[in-house]
């Protein structure tokens, strides 16, 4: 199985109705791991199923496939179902890249760094 | 008359057989990108894209187009047009063995890019069957990126 590792921070909010989370990838998301490393945002998911806020931090993901793409997708309709958002900070050009051919960047945003994610997400 | 000449020269060639297996995904598509990437016509946007190239063909050979214990016949090819020290194409051919049809579900929320993006930056794509019964697929990305 391809190396990739998710770690996911809290981080705090003034307003108790957010559940803001810094979802930090790193490696390279393929065929081989992304069903099993997906669980643990569905986890997350379903633990916070209203007023989830996340921020992606793709500092340090290398490569993600058509498929780790797909599931970036579910995860948006099912944050913004339940009155959250999704950001993503400090992506590579070629995670750029991929996500901007899907169309998925006119969804969900690029920020440069996490603090911009933050202020974005969090509606300033 | 003047006899026709080839206008173009293949720099590299590469062919590779390897078992139609996910844990060999990551090896093949950074050796793609590694070995593109140090020339310097093609450059890092284009070796990246034959690098997901690489990848999400042969992740389609391998899920369904293989059994199991079956095999993928992988080509990269660098061609170089002889008149010109910067045009050329890359061109990455992916063979699996076929096998027999099954219905399965599939999630259509998570599936169903793949292909999308192979066709987007390719230049060329073409898929035919193979005696075999197996599915061979060619996508052709000109250099430099126009």
């Amino acid at each position: 199985m391809t190396d990739a590792h998710i770690t996911i921070e809290d981080i705090a909010s003034t307003d108790a109705q957010k559940h803001v989370k810094l979802v930090a990838i790193s490696g390279q998301l393929d065929e081989s791991n992304i069903d099993e490393k997906s669980q643990e945002i569905y986890t997350l998911i379903n633990q916070n199923p209203q007023g989830l806020f996340l921020i992606f931090d793709f500092e340090k993901l290398e490569y993600m496939n058509s498929k780790a793409i797909g599931y970036l997708t579910d995860w948006y309709g099912k944050v913004t179902e339940g009155g959250g958002k999704i950001g993503i900070a400090k992506a590579k050009q070629n995670i750029t890249d991929i996500l901007q051919v899907v169309g998925l960047t006119q969804l969900i945003s690029l920020y440069a760094n996490i603090d911009e994610a933050k202020f974005a997400v969090l509606g300033g | 008359m003047k006899k026709e000449t080839k206008s173009k020269k293949t720099p590299f060639s590469i062919e590779a057989k390897f078992p139609a297996d996910l844990s060999v995904l990551a090896f093949l598509r950074n050796g793609v990108y590694n070995l593109l990437k140090q020339k310097p016509e093609i450059g890092e946007k284009l070796a990246r894209r034959a690098q997901v190239i690489t990848d999400e063909l042969c992740t389609n050979a391998i899920q369904h187009g293989s059994e199991k214990n079956g095999e993928i016949q992988f080509t990269l090819e660098y061609i170089k047009d002889k008149k010109s020290s910067e045009e050329g194409e890359i061109k990455i051919t992916v063979k699996d063995q076929g096998k027999e049809k099954r219905k399965t579900r599939r999630n259509q929320k998570i599936h169903g890019r793949g292909l999308k993006i192979v066709q987007s930056w390719s230049d060329k794509f073409k898929t035919t069957k193979t005696k075999t019964n197996g599915t061979k697929v060619q996508s052709t990305i000109k250099t430099p990126n126009s």
